[in-house]
């Protein structure tokens, strides 16, 4: 397996091993102090400890040295996880809060809290300690994976008896994200174990390009997805923390930011109005149809995260894309020998530029509004359509060709394209006037063409192999 | 790294636990309890889309296996190289499985050559073997067995494509002591003085000869000489040699080690009479792999050598009547061939091909590999017509070529 392999081997893996074990660790202590675990520290300590461990390991050092090490890093890792949890504003340098707390300790409940957190603190630096010693093989990431599943249920059951028999509710979203990151993290994991073979692969001819995009998006969405999930809960705590940091912030210039908003849009809110008392709504009883109601409940929010995990995956794929396209941009070669510009000729250029595209959009909007009124705009049209179709005119071709080649493609639309190509070929060719009747049925045929119930077969002609498939099936 | 453990990768694997999945689910739902509802759903999703997954795996997938030798002598690399496409847009596990039993050293303990690996959409890997074939025979490579899933390889099918290569080892060749051929000579004339002549091969012209045949006379010469010349032949001494491989003796006395042996004798004997221009012919009454008589009979050309090596490789141990009864049947002596028969020990059957071959003027030399009174190391004993195979085999034995 080659490094980079390895690296995202390792990456998924301490996903995994994280998602399940900070969702134990908020758990219990949410049930225990209604307080979430830190999350950043939780992560860095076991991070932490993997990182050491990595680099203690194998240099054939003392055992009292690596101890050393470990305890260097745990030592710290402990106390600022005491200290964020405890919410101790001090600085972590100064000796005040440990004096502090020594002079005023906090009792019993104090040092519960303290013990728990030197556990779950050693949990997390032990995990990230085995995780840097274990081995990487299939068998022992599925059985990682097993254990994760198992403490997920184990948790998940716990939640369900505390509220059943003892009708003791603990609120912790976290965990049910962590679910998600845990099965995208772990079944990244398990795949990259299994498929580590350093056999080289290259994709069948014609189909190198979309194979490089669907891999590189497929990395994105996986590693993305895993992670914005993995991080949610802490990215809506700051977003929370943020909203009222804005408020309080944004309090003094409130009213400004009201007046200008008003002079904007133009309708002055009368602050002396006050609302109209509203009548009571009698809403209809609702106490028979609360079960399905509970029902309706679930299944809302089912769809809402449901739509809520696909904007994401369009999110994210937009950003995959962005940056895939940003990297093709970084990555490009500048011309060779090119004079240097002066700040006006770049001026003039972008002043050019920006002509050309207000120009293009006017374009557009005419047609848009206009429609194509002669043939040949029409034929051009069909141009633009061919190439945003797959098919695009090379120059060798004559209006006939391109025709057959476009009805050989889509030949549902071959009456349609003939019409046009025909009537193109007429005008310019055959310099004859076309008749009213004749021209408003090309118009028909390129509003049929135009028509979204093709879009399907439009999509579907990018991929490579598909013309042959549709000519096959559908006939010559 | 080739393949991983093809166990139970996970509990949830396991038909058992899905079902107890499914009634958490069950229960979750009646109380209402969405993360464990969200989880059990995940828990059973992940496995019912790995089991389609693995049931489409099989879809699209094409192969071909190429093997770059098909007949080698022992000691030569072998390079099998097998290219797998999947053509479609469903990743998947692969796992290649090719029985090739006795090419892979048996300290190894495989049976056969195993990679695995993962494929994406429309994406081709090459997977490649190189072994060394160390033991004359015919192995049969094949046929693949695929095996294909999920990424995660949960679950996995499997196809066996009837696609095998018969690979034919040669047995070794090795160095042999010269040693003085069995030979009929006409009337007792020396070789080189034999009547018969070759017409193929011309010494040289002389004056022509009257009662010389007018198709000798070399027109070309007498026109430059001009008188009549005629062509001057060299002795046809070409000789015939059939060499016998008594099988049943050493199926007799089980002895694998002292056959290997001799075949290897008769192999190298065989490369280096074809080399001195003899023509050549085999015999044995052994069972071949795939079947077939185990005969090729004595001739001269292009295929002959090929042919002896390739019985020889596929001869087995096994003995399939008595030799007297094959030399009698299935052969016809021609005149003025030699023979060299192999077996295992001097018994009862060699005295009987003895006075056989004795009987039909048939020059012959016979070799054993186990015999009672050894000579002396090193030296040929030409007093008898029975030796040890030892004699003839050299000191340093070794790879002599291969053809």
């Amino acid at each position: 397996m080659k490094g980079r392999g390895k690296t995202f081997l390792f990456l998924a893996s301490t996903g995994m091993e994280l998602s399940y074990l900070y969702a134990c660790a908020n758990f219990l202590t949410l049930a225990v102090f209604n307080h979430t675990f830190p999350f950043p520290e939780a992560v860095a300590s076991f991070v932490l400890a993997a990182v050491l461990t990595r680099f203690t390991q194998g240099r054939g050092w003392r055992v009292i040295s690596v101890l050393g090490i470990q305890a260097l890093g745990f030592i710290p890792a402990l106390w600022v996880m005491v200290k964020v949890f405890n919410a101790w504003s001090d600085s972590f340098l100064s000796q005040t809060w440990f004096t502090r707390n020594y002079e005023n300790p906090t009792g019993v409940i104090g040092w519960f809290v303290v013990l728990l957190l030197v556990l779950w603190t050693y949990g997390f630096w032990h995990g990230g300690t085995g995780l840097a010693k274990r081995a990487t093989d299939y068998s022992t990431i599925c059985s990682r994976f097993d254990r994760g599943l198992f403490a997920f249920f184990l948790l998940f059951l716990t939640k369900f008896l505390l509220r059943t028999k003892g009708s003791f509710e603990i609120k912790d979203p976290t965990s049910e994200f962590l679910v998600f990151s845990f099965l995208i993290f772990g079944l990244l994991a398990i795949g990259l174990a299994r498929n580590r073979s350093p056999i080289p692969k290259d994709f069948l001819p014609g189909y190198q390009s979309i194979g490089v995009i669907l891999s590189f998006t497929t990395i994105v969405l996986l590693v993305g997805t895993g992670l914005v999930l993995f991080c949610l809960p802490y990215l809506t705590l700051v977003a929370e923390k943020g909203y009222d940091i804005l408020k309080i912030a944004a309090g003094p210039v409130g009213y400004v930011l009201l007046k200008i908003l008003m002079f904007i849009f133009g309708h002055p809110i009368r602050q002396t109005e006050r609302p109209q008392p509203q009548k009571e709504i009698v809403l209809p009883d609702l106490t028979s149809q609360s079960r399905s109601s509970e029902w309706m409940e679930l299944l809302g929010k089912i769809l809402a995260y449901g739509m809520w995990a696909l904007l994401g995956i369009v999110l994210l794929m937009i950003v995959g894309v962005t940056v895939f396209l940003l990297f093709q941009w970084l990555f490009s070669k500048t011309p060779v020998g090119q004079e240097r510009q002066s700040p006006r000729d770049l001026i003039w250029l972008w002043v050019e530029r920006l002509r050309r595209f207000l120009y293009l959009c006017w374009s557009w909007l005419l047609r848009r509004f206009k429609g194509h009124r002669g043939v040949i705009q029409l034929y051009i049209a069909l141009l633009t359509w061919g190439r945003h179709s797959g098919l695009t005119h090379s120059l060798s071709e004559t209006p006939k060709e391109y025709g057959l080649r476009l009805k050989h493609r889509f030949p549902l639309l071959t009456r349609d394209i003939e019409l046009i190509v025909e009537s193109f070929n007429e005008v310019v060719y055959g310099e004859m006037d076309l008749g009213k009747h004749q021209l408003a049925l090309t118009q028909t045929a390129w509003r049929r063409l135009r028509s979204p119930r093709h879009w399907p077969s439009r999509f579907r002609s990018w991929f490579p192999g598909s013309s042959d498939r549709t000519a096959s099936l559908n006939g010559p | 790294m080739q393949t991983q453990e093809t166990g139970v990768p996970s509990f949830f694997v396991i038909p058992l636990m899905q079902f107890f999945v499914g009634a958490l689910l069950l229960i979750a739902l009646l109380n209402g309890q969405r993360d464990l509802i969200v989880l059990t759903l995940l828990v059973l999703g992940v496995m019912v889309g790995a089991r389609l997954w693995a049931q489409r795996s099989l879809v699209g997938l094409q192969h071909h296996s190429r093997i770059d030798k098909l007949k080698v002598f022992p000691g030569e690399k072998l390079t099998l190289k097998v290219t797998v496409e999947n053509a479609k847009l469903l990743p998947i596990w692969l796992q290649m499985n090719i029985p090739a039993k006795g090419l892979l050293p048996p300290s190894s303990g495989e049976t056969a050559l195993t990679k695995e690996s993962s494929l994406l959409w429309y994406q081709r890997i090459h997977f490649d073997w190189d072994f060394i074939a160390d033991r004359r025979g015919v192995y049969q490579v094949g046929p693949l067995y695929l095996q294909a899933g999920d990424l995660f390889a949960f679950f996995s099918r499997q196809k066996k494509a009837e696609e095998s290569h018969s690979i034919i080892v040669y047995p070794k060749l090795i160095s042999l002591r010269s040693f003085p051929l069995p030979r009929l000579d006409f009337f007792g004339v020396p070789k080189a003085k034999n009547p018969v002549q070759d017409p193929v091969y011309i010494l040289g012209t002389r004056d022509y000869q009257h009662g010389q045949p007018a198709k000798y006379i070399h027109w070309k010469a007498s026109a430059r000489h001009n008188r009549l010349q005629e062509k001057v032949f060299e002795s046809t001494h070409q000789e015939k040699i059939l060499l016998v491989v008594d099988v049943g003796s050493f199926a007799r006395h089980q002895a694998e080690e002292d056959f290997e042996r001799a075949l290897e004798v008769v192999a190298s004997l065989a490369v280096r009479l074809d080399q001195q221009g003899h023509a050549l012919g085999l015999i044995a009454n052994g069972c071949l792999v795939g079947g077939g008589p185990a005969i090729v009979p004595v001739a001269r050309n292009d295929q002959q050598m090929p042919g002896i090596l390739e019985l020889l490789a596929r001869l087995q141990m096994k003995h399939d009547g008595d030799i007297i009864d094959v030399l009698r049947h299935r052969l016809t002596f021609s005149w003025g061939a030699s023979c060299i028969h192999f077996s295992c020990e001097e018994d009862e059957t060699v005295h009987s091909i003895k006075s056989y071959l004795h009987q039909r003027r048939i020059p012959a030399m016979f070799f054993v590999c186990q015999r009672h009174v050894l000579p002396e190391k090193g030296r040929f004993d030409f007093r008898h017509d029975i030796y040890h195979l030892d004699e003839i085999r050299s000191k340093e034995e070794g790879h002599e070529g291969t053809r």
